[in-house]
């Protein structure tokens, strides 16, 4: 029963010119989005090979040089893109794509790809996310808002339940029509995405587990609407009526409460000011040990600490160079209050995510962008997890630069090393946050999507089985 | 096959029928008349389950509707006063999806046996209803109830809005289904097909059946004389 009244459904729509012709036009946005992504994803590809092999190449390709010297000049860490960054861009445009690793201090990320472009960047791009986002629920409201409607308008509900037909059946068979009309799109944009980012040749890949998981979410958010859309048609008493209040809860879904919590994610825990927060770092490195400050009292702690563990009374009776050590030392220090800021930077962001968390039961929109970025690893999260990364290997990279000055520089006027010590410093070799890890990090977005879903099936089943036909 | 016992409807304090006790057998074209607002429609949705009695019982084929409505829905075929198929459907397709949710036989050769049993061609039957005049969407109504296979017909104005010609050869197709042992319940205004399809004949005013005859005993003139007398207030 619920086949025939899903065949039927399909039947009629296809039928519909004023449907075939929406169906057309968002495939053409969906084929688009996808041509314009894969050729970003191509691009930014093919640049991070060349600059990754560029940045290394400058490194070991220095001339001989003081090593503290090789670190200020420091070298670069590119940031990788995930192939799933082709459905879902993120932050990645606003967040920069490279990290410039330099002696004491903590860079943030440069380099991004709006500033490459004019301000009406900020208008938005025609990416797959916006259109499984934003422009299928329209598509799906469009081809369900009468679902129900239009049968109890044109009296066919009638001849229908006298043919035996429960409303149960119906709401299912009208749903599953809308559901595989959405799975068309859905296939088509997520095998093809899966097969060209395979195309591409990059040495960075996703595995079909992600692909999956990344569409299990949208597909979860497309129910959720699907599930909207029978309910309101079954309860509405026409169709206007019916479309009228999609197109609001679309708007409050999509629009208002994203932009609403952004607000008060905003307004309830503020990021401080860039030069707020180079202000906190600076006050905190005052008193501390900076490796080039050999007389404030941290540093004469270190010294006394270094002499008392090499058993010597001066610097001078050091078997080792004592500035390489202090320096070392230093940029452990210096680190560590970055880390600190870096934080409470963090910890002010989670706070900001639990507003949104908590908008995600007003707007499944919400928990499903979250998850969505988090998977594609182009969030905060992502962007976060890499700059930590970065500076573990900035501190092991320092350490490793001034060690060498302390090992070798004993006694010697002007210590310089040259390319062997270039290249035996270990390249970043990012390691991604295992998906188990981001879906743990994400337990509660997920679990509002499910609930959503859960709850508005609930109510499609419940609340269809008594439509008032007279 | 259609049984009314003591049934009542009620929407608040409006009485829209009243102790209706009404029996159909197989085989017996039941017209009701009276004038709008008189509780035919009323009766027929009752039958139909639409709505629920205030008291009472309605019984099709001795099965109760309020106790087992998806069961008596199997013996029972209904026509609207307008019936509106699916317009961007042809009439083979609208009664192939109304036979296949009846869970009958789909069978493309039966099923244009029995538009053409309805009056409708072939070449009509496979375009789209769209264009269909209201009598050939009554003639897809009539083969949805053969394909059905009902014991009984529920028709509510089926005639309005028909020409003679039309509404003729409708009163036929009922004929020939009463002569198949159909049941058929009709609700009309007009006199002059009730006394010509009809067996039985009832006349109701304000939810109640004030009359009821046997079609052969009673001629047009006097039906009419009968009817106007009864809607005089």
């Amino acid at each position: 029963m619920i086949g025939h009244v899903a065949q039927h459904e399909l039947r009629r729509q296809f039928r519909d010119g004023r449907i075939r012709t929406l169906l057309i036009v968002v495939t053409l946005m969906l084929i688009a989005s996808l041509v314009l992504s894969l050729r970003d994803y191509q691009l930014a590809s093919n640049q991070y090979q060349k600059n990754l092999s560029q940045a290394r190449k400058n490194w070991e390709s220095q001339s001989t040089k003081d090593p503290h010297d090789a670190a200020h000049d420091g070298t670069y860490v590119i940031k990788p893109l995930y192939p799933l960054a082709m459905i879902d861009k993120g932050i990645k445009q606003f967040s920069g794509q490279v990290v410039h690793l330099g002696a004491h201090e903590r860079k943030q990320s440069t380099l991004n790809e709006a500033k490459d472009h004019s301000g009406l960047f900020r208008f938005g791009e025609l990416t797959p996310s916006f259109i499984l986002t934003y422009v299928i629920p329209l598509l799906l409201i469009f081809l369900g808002y009468n679902a129900f409607t239009e049968e109890k308008e044109k009296q066919t509900i009638r001849l229908l339940l006298v043919q035996g037909a429960l409303l149960s059946q119906l709401a299912l068979g009208k749903w599953l029509a809308l559901f595989l009309q959405m799975i068309g799109l859905w296939c088509l944009l997520f095998v093809a995405a899966a097969i060209s980012s395979y195309s591409v040749g990059s040495e960075i890949s996703a595995d079909v587990s992600q692909w999956m998981a990344l569409g299990g979410i949208y597909l979860f958010y497309f129910i959720i609407f699907i599930n909207l859309i029978i309910w309101i048609s079954a309860k509405a008493s026409s169709s206007g009526m019916s479309l009228t209040v999609l197109l609001t809860l679309w708007i409050i879904i999509t629009l208002i409460i994203p932009k609403a919590s952004t607000n008060l994610a905003g307004w309830s825990y503020p990021f401080p000011t860039l030069q707020t927060f180079r202000d906190n770092i600076n006050e905190d490195q005052t008193n501390g040990l900076n490796g080039h400050n050999f007389w404030n009292e941290a540093a004469q702690d270190f010294q006394q600490k270094v002499l008392d563990e090499y058993g010597v009374e001066s610097i001078e009776d050091l078997p080792v160079a004592y500035g390489g050590l202090l320096l070392a030392e230093g940029e452990k220090y210096e680190s560590e209050i970055y880390t600190k800021h870096f934080d409470l930077l963090q910890s002010q962001y989670e706070k900001q995510r639990s507003i949104y968390r908590w908008c995600g039961l007003l707007s499944p929109m919400l928990p499903v962008r979250f998850l969505s970025m988090a998977i594609a690893r182009t969030d905060y999260g992502f962007l976060w997890h890499f700059e930590d990364e970065a500076e573990k290997y900035r501190v092991e990279f320092n350490t490793a630069l001034n060690m060498n000055i302390a090992e070798n520089a004993k006694g010697v006027n002007r210590y310089e090393a040259g390319r062997e010590l270039w290249a035996s410093i270990p390249e970043f070799d990012y390691k991604w946050q295992p998906p188990q890890e981001i879906l743990r990090d994400h337990t509660l977005e997920f679990a509002s999507v499910l609930l959503w879903a859960i709850l508005s099936f609930l109510l499609t089943v419940f609340f269809t089985r008594n439509i008032q036909i007279v | 096959m259609l049984e009314a016992i003591d049934l009542s409807k009620s929407y608040g304090t409006h009485k829209a029928l009243q102790d209706l006790n009404l029996r159909v057998a197989s085989g017996e074209v039941y017209c009701l008349l009276g004038a709008n607002g008189a509780g035919k429609t009323t009766t027929i949705n009752l039958f139909l389950n639409f709505i629920s009695p205030s008291s009472g019982e309605v019984k099709i084929n001795g099965v109760s509707v309020n106790k087992k409505p998806v069961e008596t829905k199997k013996f029972i075929a209904y026509i609207p006063e307008n019936l509106i198929l699916y317009p961007d459907l042809s009439g083979l397709e609208n009664l192939t999806y109304f036979t296949a949710l009846a869970s009958k036989s789909r069978d493309i050769d039966h099923l244009e046996n029995l538009l053409q049993k309805s009056g409708l061609h072939m070449d009509a039957a496979r375009k789209r209803v769209s264009g269909y005049s209201k009598g050939m969407r009554q003639k897809v109504g009539i083969a949805i109830a053969l394909a059905k296979e009902a014991k009984a017909l529920l028709l509510d104005e089926p005639t309005s809005g028909l020409d003679p010609k039309a509404s003729n050869e409708f009163s036929d197709l009922l004929k020939a289904l009463s002569g198949d042992g159909t049941a058929v319940l009709m609700a009309t205004h007009d006199l002059f097909r009730a006394q010509d399809t009809g067996s039985n004949i009832g006349i109701m005013k304000k939810g109640q059946l004030l009359e009821d005859y046997l079609a052969k005993e009673i001629t047009l003139p006097d039906l009419e004389k009968r009817y106007l007398d009864l809607m005089k207030d």
